[in-house]
């Protein structure tokens, strides 16, 4: 599997791929610092994004809607602090399938990617 | 000062610095200048809503913001980029645990900006309401968190505001 992390953060970009090997999830890893670098990695064609919401340059939300403006329907988890009901109902709306808040633990992040990436 | 609020902060800094092993006790009533002086971090993030405005500081010394971002990494910060990157996302983590505890609020996160100096120290503001707490983790080292709430339209400029000593 290859999986796009989009973060700001480089340690928590860090952070998510040492969770995702904790979880037992093996995978390539495509990293990008915003939404605008992460629509230029889309051409690498990633079987999963995982995406923050709060970033500068292009957010998260505004990534996902140009992603699926572009036809893309790989799948995309929200990994944010951005938990409330109406900004999940926003990025679902959007065309994001899911959510990781943070913090989160190893097995939490593993059990959202099962639910919409099938083995 | 409002209960709901500051009363937040303790559990979501466990929760944040739990994510990667960190374990932290409160102090009480600590000596707020014993610890601070020679080359200081300060992480700052906004917590917005429709009914009240926050911000959330975080104060460590360069020594535990590096073993804090240690354990983020699982190997020592290389640089004071990289160690402030790690700081500010442990606000941002912080901030989101408040954020969920005042759910009904529907408070939204700025961007968490950080700064680093000598002899930093948080700058009050008489018309917000706030909360000083000191955390000790497991070697010793403390990080303090300042939390500034404000009535919305009254407190308009500086509540975030450092005053910093030769800061870089």
């Amino acid at each position: 599997m290859k999986i796009l992390i989009v973060d700001d953060s480089a340690v928590m970009r860090n952070m998510i791929k040492r969770a995702l090997a904790s979880g037992g999830v093996q995978a390539e890893i495509l990293e990008a610092g915003d939404g605008q670098l992460a629509l230029a990695q889309v051409p690498n064609d990633p079987d999963l994004i995982l995406c923050d919401w709060n970033m500068p340059n292009m957010d998260g939300l505004t990534f996902v809607r140009e992603l699926r403006k572009l036809g893309s329907t790989t799948p995309v988890l929200m990994v944010t602090t951005e938990t409330h009901f109406s900004k999940q109902t926003e990025a679902k709306n959007a065309g994001a399938n899911g959510f990781v808040a943070k913090p989160f633990t190893p097995d939490q992040l593993a059990s959202q990617i099962k639910e919409v990436v099938p083995a | 000062m409002d209960p709901e609020l500051f009363g937040a902060v303790e559990p979501a800094l466990r929760e944040a610095l739990g994510m990667f092993g960190v374990e932290v006790e409160r102090i009480v009533s600590p000596d707020r200048d014993d610890v601070h002086g020679a080359n200081d971090f300060i992480a700052t993030i906004a917590l917005q809503g429709e009914s009240m405005d926050a911000v959330l500081h975080l104060l460590v010394t360069a020594t535990a913001a590096e073993e804090l971002v240690a354990s983020m990494l699982g190997a020592p910060s290389t640089n004071d980029a990289t160690t402030s990157d790690g700081l500010g996302e442990i606000a941002n983590l912080a901030a989101g645990g408040i954020k969920t505890r005042l759910e009904p609020h529907n408070l939204s996160l700025g961007l968490p900006s950080v700064i680093q100096g000598r002899s930093l120290r948080l700058a009050g503001c008489v018309t917000c309401a706030s909360q000083a707490d000191r955390f000790r983790f497991a070697s010793g080292l403390v990080v303090d968190t300042v939390l500034q709430m404000k009535p919305h339209k009254v407190c308009s400029s500086n509540h975030e505001r450092a005053r910093a000593g030769g800061a870089q």
